[in-house]
């Protein structure tokens, strides 16, 4: 299986490609430290490290063959909220699978045993490409995996593209405009808006949308009817509970998600609302349990496992050296009309 | 050494790393150069030093069971710490696992026992793996026997409660965990309780029905033709089911579901009657998965350690693939009752429900 000829990091690889000798070189250091460096290995002295990685960078450096790589495609999880991760995990399993890999999983958000960088434990294995989820990825950890010359891409649910690398999404904008033409075209006009932390693009994108959307409709959003919460359950009943509290309240209430929507629900019930009744719903994700919440719920769907899947055929795409286009991908949000939105009562 | 790594056409630090059990050299070539090594004698021929992979494997029925990933944290979280990482599969259920068409169309996600299929093991054989855990699957005799041939030790996490007696298993106390629930039911007043279990062949689901009988009995209870009622953990037959309780004549005032899955059914059936939690039936689930904390309103359920069980369970496995022995091959974890809004006192409903 393996040629003997070309051993240490190299493989057979194209003329005009960078090889490790020749970073080594640069560096000013031994193949051997360049070696360590890309298969994330201890016992490198940080500056050492930090610039062994600037030159692999800067020169594209790019693994040769794959016989030394591990039949995997990992996925490096950030501190995402779990109901997100088990669906991109799901379609990520279901293409990889097909081609006879395995399918790894790492949070990088836990503390790294031995005092190693929480990358260095994946680049370890070598695997064949990785996926990123982003939730809270920093560019410094970015940093870390390109420089290895492993095949990533990133899954951003939260919507920040890195645009030196393959990303893919979901066109949070779109579902936005989608949730609120619907209120609109239901007869609604005062509405509530709770969003999710302004720091993550895809709440931003969704606001706005909103806001566009009430614009166009000539009933712009009031800001009294506007709350920023973070995705969390206990901050959807705690800024529903305000909105329905309001001597004016809201006829609806468009959610940054759908567990922001679930507390609204909650708050709905301990002030005696009834939805749709006297309060209209929509949230966003279509996590499972939108289904059967009583009443199930108007969301927009975000295709999770599709965006596995999707990312998951860019990086084996990338590990067989093919180039991927466009370098990034938004997959299309849909409008789940459910229970939760009925007219508003005359 | 400088001589091995020039007859193998590789570095100095490649030999060492070989020398020192490290695995981050390819197969192929830790091959060809413990074959140079041993024909030099710096290895013994026989018991060559442990190689690991460095990966444990995770097999479960199907990624998209609602606690999945409480496992796969519990895992990663063991694994992690051991510097190990965690390599995870779906396996389908396959015809001859499910011989009812019926169960078929209502496939529990997750609940019921089905064998990996051929490919996933030879994947596995393929690109070496240190240890197996399974999450409510089981291997057939040949992959159990292909397994031990490699000499990758199996942990099974057993939410099902049905512990193969031959494999080291994690499960938690369903039995218990029901009895205490019925006891919650019956302290707050209620005596018309109705069960909603799953799969008389699940042995989870028995030991739950069971536990809720102990309790009735030991109250003084009686259990009215048509409270116990059988669903298959999913929420389409709590839903089923808590609609056949309410067209009873005389229908009960509480509700047990054995599954958190199937007491969110049972929410929706009382939706669309117009009746309430608690105050028109109070309902109690069994699992805690996180959805409960953001049901309406938050469900009261008995916590099965989702978590804590894989954590174990890859203990375990760590210590069989550090090749040392078991204190003990079967561990059961406590199932403690988590009281939240979802229950109320009989006839003093107008209070609870007021409660934020």
């Amino acid at each position: 299986m393996d040629s003997g000829k070309s051993q240490g990091q190299g493989g057979r690889r194209r003329r005009g490609e960078v090889t490790v000798a020749a970073i080594a070189q640069l560096a000013g250091v031994s193949p051997p430290t360049v070696s360590k460096v890309l298969n994330g290995r201890s016992g490198i002295a940080v500056q050492t490290r930090d610039r062994v990685e600037a030159l692999l960078r800067e020169h594209g450096y790019r693994r040769g063959g794959s016989a030394a790589a591990s039949p995997s495609v990992e996925v490096a999880f950030y501190g995402l909220e779990s109901h997100l991760a088990m669906e991109i995990l799901r379609g990520v399993e279901q293409v990889v699978r097909d081609r006879g890999l395995a399918v790894g999983f790492t949070d990088l958000q836990g503390p790294a045993p031995g005092g190693r960088r929480t990358a260095d434990r994946l680049l370890a294995r070598r695997p064949t490409g990785v996926i990123a989820v982003n939730s809270a990825f920093r560019a410094r950890q970015y940093e870390q995996l390109t420089a290895s010359g492993v095949p990533m891409v990133v899954l951003d649910p939260t919507g920040e593209p890195m645009h030196s690398i393959p990303s893919v999404g979901a066109t949070n904008w779109s579902g936005g405009i989608a949730a609120t033409r619907h209120l609109l075209d239901l007869g609604h006009r005062r509405v509530g808006v709770i969003t999710g932390p302004m720091e993550y693009l895809c709440a931003r994108a969704r606001l706005e949308a909103c806001r566009g959307a009430l614009d166009a409709a000539g009933v712009p959003l009031d800001p009294v009817l506007l709350r920023h919460g973070r995705f969390h359950f206990d901050d959807g009943v705690l800024l529903g509970r305000q909105l329905l509290s309001l001597p004016d309240p809201p006829t609806a209430i468009l959610c940054g998600d759908d567990l922001q929507a679930l507390g609204v629900y909650e708050a709905a019930r301990l002030l005696g609302r009834r939805i749709p009744d006297d309060v209209s719903v929509v949230g966003f994700d279509d996590i499972e349990v939108t289904r059967w919440c009583g009443p199930p719920m108007t969301t927009v769907r975000q295709p999770f496992a599709e965006m596995g899947a999707t990312a998951a055929r860019m990086v084996l795409q990338l590990a067989v050296g093919e180039p991927v286009e466009p370098g990034r991908v938004e997959l299309a949000t849909q409008l789940v009309v459910r229970a939760s939105t009925a007219p508003p009562r005359a | 050494m400088a001589e091995i790594a020039a007859e193998a056409g590789v570095s100095v630090p490649t030999v060492s790393k070989v020398l020192n059990g490290r695995h981050d050299v390819a197969p192929a070539t830790r091959e060809r150069i413990e074959e140079l090594l041993r024909a030099r004698s710096y290895l013994p021929r026989r018991n060559p030093p442990a190689r690991t992979a460095g990966l444990i494997d995770v097999v479960f029925v199907d990624l998209g069971s609602a606690w999945a990933m409480q496992i796969l944290a519990g895992v990663e979280e063991v694994a992690h710490r051991a510097g190990t990482g965690v390599v995870v599969s779906a396996v389908r259920h396959t015809p001859h696992v499910d011989r009812d068409a019926e169960r078929n169309r209502f496939e529990p996600r997750g609940r019921t026992r089905t064998a990996p299929d051929r490919r996933w093991l030879e994947h596995l054989a393929a690109r070496r793996s240190d240890g197996v855990l399974l999450v409510l699957s089981e291997l057939a005799a040949d992959q159990r026997a292909r397994l031990a041939e490699l000499g990758i030790p199996v942990v099974v996490v057993d939410p099902a409660g049905q512990p193969d007696p031959s494999v080291p298993s994690v499960g938690a106390t369903n039995w218990t965990g029901a009895l205490t629930a019925t006891e919650h039911l019956i302290g707050l007043g209620h005596q018309r309780i109705a069960v909603i279990g799953g799969p008389g062949d699940v042995l989870c689901s028995r030991a739950r029905v069971d536990g809720y009988r102990a309790a009735m009995h030991a109250a003084g209870l009686p259990v009215p033709a048509g409270y116990e009622r059988t669903g298959d953990f999913t929420s389409p037959t709590g839903h089923r089911e808590t609609l056949a309780l309410l067209d009873l004549p005389t229908p009960p005032t509480a509700v047990f579901a054995a599954a958190d899955e199937m007491a969110r059914g049972a929410y929706e059936a009382l939706y669309e009657r117009g009746l309430r939690v608690p105050d028109d039936m109070s309902v109690v689930g069994f699992d805690d998965l996180e959805q409960a904390r953001w049901s309406i309103p938050p469900l009261t359920t008995v916590r099965q350690p989702l978590t804590e069980m894989a954590g174990l369970a890859t203990r375990m496995l760590l210590t069989l693939i550090a090749g040392e022995p078991l204190d003990s091959t079967r561990l059961e974890l406590a199932t403690p009752l988590v009281v939240r809004a979802s229950t109320a006192a009989l006839g003093n409903i107008s209070m609870s429900s007021a409660r934020s």
